[in-house]
């Protein structure tokens, strides 16, 4: 809650200020209409957006999953059909002008009194010292990589939920510095680079240790319309890390994306003889993917995704059959531990090795106007589990949308979704942005 | 001499190549027909209006950016749901970036994001005859019509028929059609508008589409001004920065 009230702090702090601003142009306008005109400008600088998600959710818990069993043990017997009211405020303060900016961007979720948190996904500063040169400060949400549900080159980026990739996630504090080249003639049109410096994230009083500073560098460009990445990560704590992309339209209505990293010394989770193991692995990463238009203005995007450290599936088995010693072992401090590295490492929706990713979508189908109905499938080639959900969004006035979100999860036991905490959940949303 | 050419032609059965100096004219009428319609570099403000057949309508306002013959910058600016989005065209190249995704993702020019007749190169139009080449087809009591052959297959329409005013400075109406010669929709160019700095120019674009009937989009510009960019406006790496420009 503490950091609830920071939020709200900053926030007002921003309101403040554009109240100021209104102010300014209220009486500037009455002196003259140049000077009203130069403070509209001023106050169109500072901005408050965000938006209201009401979730009203049904869910079928699949009590017999290991996880089930992990995550409610000790607690009092529940319903295996259960619901959630939930609020999720968004909520954006921006401040921009040509040479620096500030922004800050939150998430708040609130079920009750006792059950809610709040989040920074960003709170960053930006300095253009140049019209090329940008030097930026703060937490920051960084998206590397072409992929649309998965990125093997997203070293810096926030872990995506692959089953709605488009979900708001938090940044990662750093330093960083972006430069921008534009060409008008030749085959490279565009040139950036960008390094990120990231202070170690493992904080102990107040203090992280100075050798866990992490480096990140990304190199684009724009190469015969072609768009090409090539970035690297070096890290004493999360191993050394090579890789490109890229992303071309081979047909007006057809476009490719590859990702491919390289990774040494990337640390590896496994339960080894019932014991949390972590070894350093080397390996690679890629991904192949496509986004297609048909002549009915269906969207279809198709990923492959090789996951090198990634577990296989008698890894995974081994995972769930220590979950399972402990609890028949009864013992709570063992059950705490196991509950922990649970959530710890191996709660990444691609945690495995191999999967397929498939998004259908399609506006407005047989004339239902306003209507965008959704198929997705996460499958996991590795144990054929698969996660399939059929979201349909309506958005009957302005910035209001209704979501209809049925998901299910697929698998025989001892799968990475036929072992999920529950089977079946429905989600209804009403988002109102402002 | 010309006409005697024409005659000699028919007389012979020949196939004479087409007057080149009566093409170099009709591209001449079309470049001067986009100066009138786009500085060379400017800033826009401008909205757009999708209308439904049960008569709601659905508003968008944006800021644009543009620079040479092909380069175009977009931001929405209005309603809050789409906000800070912006789309980024470089040629037949383009993007959208959403700010919860966070990076720019490749578009196709045929897709909508914004729904409506409009599709995205009529939102990001660039200069015709960046796309196109001319030729003279006929002409009425007060206009010219031009046929448009697009220069490659990359380009949105296959082919276009203009029709400019007698003086051959303003648009008046432009058909689009596709490959196999079907009519994909009619832009309507209206209300003539002075817009400080020496730009006069149609102020609202009207279309219809048969593919989309009962549908209505309109485009009205506010505010056009010319004004110097720098050129990494148009990158993938400032699409989430285009605030900066306003």
């Amino acid at each position: 809650m503490k950091s609830a009230r920071h939020i709200v702090s900053i926030l007002f702090l921003l309101g403040s200020f554009a109240a100021m601003a209104a102010d300014e142009v209220t009486e500037s306008s009455i002196l003259s209409d140049s000077v009203a005109a130069t403070s509209e400008d001023s106050l169109a600088k500072f901005e408050i957006s965000g938006s209201l998600d009401t979730k009203y959710s049904i869910i079928k818990s699949q009590k017999s999953s290991s996880l089930y069993r992990l995550q409610n043990f000790g607690q009092p017997a529940i319903s295996d059909e259960l619901s959630q009211f939930l609020l999720e405020p968004y909520l954006n303060g921006d401040y921009v002008t040509k040479d620096i900016s500030f922004h800050i961007k939150t998430h708040s979720t609130y079920i009750s009194e006792q059950t809610s948190t709040s989040e920074l996904i960003e709170l960053n500063g930006s300095v253009n010292a140049l019209p090329t040169l940008t030097f930026t400060v703060g937490k920051k949400a960084f998206a590397w990589g072409k992929g649309y549900a998965f990125n093997p080159v997203g070293y810096v980026n926030p872990t995506k939920d692959s089953e709605n990739p488009e979900l708001a996630q938090a940044g990662l504090t750093s330093l960083s510095v972006d430069y921008t080249k534009s060409f008008d003639s030749g085959a490279l049109s565009t040139l950036g680079v960008t390094f990120i410096l990231v202070p170690s994230n493992k904080i102990q009083n107040r203090y992280g240790e100075l050798s866990q500073t992490d480096l990140a560098g990304k190199a684009y460009f724009l190469v015969n319309d072609i768009d090409i990445d090539i970035m690297a990560y070096n890290s004493t704590t999360v191993g050394n890390h090579l890789g490109f992309d890229f992303s071309n339209n081979i047909l007006t209505n057809l476009e490719v994306h590859g990702e491919f990293s390289q990774f040494t010394n990337a640390p590896k989770a496994i339960i080894d003889q019932n014991t949390l193991s972590i070894q350093n692995k080397d390996g690679n990463s890629y991904l192949f993917g496509l986004r297609y238009l048909d002549s009915s203005d269906t969207t279809v995007i198709l990923e492959y995704y090789h996951n090198g450290n990634g577990l296989a599936s008698d890894e995974f088995k081994q995972y769930l059959q220590y979950v399972d010693a402990t609890l028949s072992s009864g013992q709570s401090a063992a059950i705490q531990t196991a509950l922990s590295t649970s959530k710890n490492y191996f709660q990444k929706s691609a945690l495995m090795r191999d999967y397929l990713y498939l998004k259908v979508s399609k506006p407005e189908p047989f004339n239902w106007v306003y209507f965008t109905p959704s198929l997705y499938v996460l499958h996991n080639l590795n144990d054929q589990s698969f996660s399939v959900g059929i979201p349909v969004s309506y958005k009957p006035f302005t910035n209001f949308e209704f979501i209809l979100w049925p998901s299910f999860l697929v698998g025989s036991a001892s799968t990475q979704f036929g072992d999920k905490i529950l089977s079946q959940r429905l989600e209804t949303w009403l988002r109102y942005s402002f | 001499m010309k006409k005697s050419v024409f005659v000699l032609a028919l007389i012979f059965g020949m196939n004479f190549p087409v007057d080149s100096s009566a093409l170099e004219t009709a591209n001449e009428l079309l470049k001067r027909v986009d100066s009138k319609l786009m500085p060379e570099s400017y800033e826009a403000y401008r909205r757009l209006i999708n209308e439904e057949p049960n008569g709601k309508k659905k508003e968008y306002t944006f800021f644009t950016l543009k620079k040479g013959t092909d380069k175009v910058a977009l931001l929405y600016l209005a309603p809050a749901s789409e906000k800070g989005r912006s789309t980024l065209r470089l040629g037949e190249n383009m993007w959208l970036f959403i700010p919860n995704v966070n990076k720019p993702v490749r578009i196709t020019s045929l897709q909508s994001v914004v729904g409506g007749v409009f599709n995205n190169a009529d939102i990001m139009a660039v200069e015709y005859s960046a796309e196109y080449d001319a030729e003279y087809d006929s002409e009425t009591s007060k206009e010219r019509i031009l046929n448009l052959k697009a220069k490659n297959k990359t380009v949105t329409y296959d082919k276009l028929k203009m029709w400019i005013t007698k003086n051959g400075e303003y648009l008046r109406k432009v058909e689009c059609y596709g490959s196999s010669g079907v009519l994909i929709k009619t832009l309507e160019f209206k209300d003539d508008k002075s817009f400080g700095g020496g730009i006069f120019r149609p102020s609202v674009i009207e279309t219809h589409s048969p593919l989309y009937k009962d549908y209505r989009s309109t485009i009205i510009y506010e505010k056009i001004r010319a004004k110097k960019i720098q050129p990494e406006a148009f990158t993938l790496p400032f699409m989430g920065r285009l605030k900066e420009f306003q």
